[in-house]
């Protein structure tokens, strides 16, 4: 015959150390921290895009240098940040070159040359990058790259956002 | 009848864990913080060489081969030694397989040809001009299981469409 079951045993109350496991949050902050230090870039951003403006995906990984900046938003063309024409007028105007940009890179780019001539580590070298939101018409980045052209910033490039690894 | 039983099963194994405390302030704190650092949204440039006149289709010297991409509603054009063929849209959507296998055939017709001038009409979207410059400049093949970029025609040109 099987004995009883102890009295005292069911009476004894259970009390369970409540203990978290924490080994399964170790292995996911483990793989969390292995990705983010993988995606991580000490050299920084020099290009900072105004969020009022989506730039185009590309496959391009070429990374930014540091140039002077046009940016052209669905309704404003902006050098360095300055709002220097509308897109509407610029779109407007006859001829392909717009005026106001014009003026403001001449005068950037004076302002370059002036540096280049009292600094001969600088060097004006007619470098500008174009920041385009993707909505914008072809017409428009026409206008802008013949403009940059005009006033002596010949070597333009084209701000993307990376896809690529 | 039953075994009486054990004694010994009332004596409690304690194992020896490791203290696990210190490593998740550390990573509570480091993980934050490079959240907060890592750039996800890279941003990248493309290089770009204006034409040597504007709209493009300059009647250039005999020897210099041109190879043109004319990209209007009716779909993409291929001019220069790309033939005259045209590549229309599908439904309204630009027909990028069909682009990417004749570039691919021109490319292996003149391995040599580096240079491509795109032609867009003024209402392209800046957006197309990146994805039709990305097509031109190169593409990705597979070749054992591996994916391989291949550079097909990096130096790019824009112009308009007339």
């Amino acid at each position: 015959m099987p004995f009883a079951p102890s009295k005292k045993k069911s009476k004894r109350s259970k009390i369970v150390v409540g203990t978290v496991t924490l080994t399964s949050m170790m292995d996911m902050f483990t793989a969390i921290l292995f990705f983010l230090l993988a995606s991580y870039s000490a050299q920084g951003d020099i290009l900072t895009v105004d969020p009022r403006f989506k730039l185009p995906m590309s496959t391009a990984t070429q990374p930014p240098r540091l140039r002077l900046i046009v940016q052209a938003t669905p309704d404003d063309i902006m050098v360095e940040g300055r709002r220097v024409s509308g897109v509407k007028e610029a779109l407007r105007e006859g001829g392909f070159l717009i005026k106001p940009l014009f003026d403001e890179l001449n005068e950037q780019a004076k302002k370059s040359e002036f540096i280049a001539a009292k600094n001969k580590a600088v060097k004006f070298t007619g470098e500008t990058v174009i920041q385009g939101d993707k909505t914008i018409p072809f017409a428009l980045l026409e206008r802008i790259m013949f403009t940059c052209g005009q006033a002596g910033y010949n070597t333009i490039s084209l701000a993307v956002t990376s896809r690529g690894e | 009848m039953a075994f009486r039983p054990s004694k010994k099963r009332h004596r409690h194994l304690v194992a020896g864990d490791v203290n696990l405390i210190p490593l998740l302030n550390i990573f509570t704190i480091v993980i934050p913080f490079v959240l907060l650092t890592t750039v996800f949204a890279k941003t990248a440039i493309i290089d770009m060489y204006l034409p040597q006149e504007r709209g493009g289709a300059q009647s250039a010297p005999a020897v210099i081969k041109i190879f043109t991409v004319k990209v209007s509603e009716k779909g993409f054009e291929l001019g220069g030694i790309g033939g005259g063929g045209l590549i229309p849209t599908k439904q309204g959507a630009f027909d990028f397989g069909r682009l990417k296998e004749e570039l691919i055939k021109i490319k292996d017709a003149h391995p040599a040809h580096e240079e491509v001038i795109i032609l867009f009409e003024p209402g392209i979207s800046y957006d197309m001009v990146i994805q039709v410059m990305d097509a031109t400049r190169e593409t990705v093949e597979v070749k054992d299981e591996k994916e391989v970029r291949r550079t097909l025609f990096p130096l790019v040109s824009l112009g308009e469409a007339k």
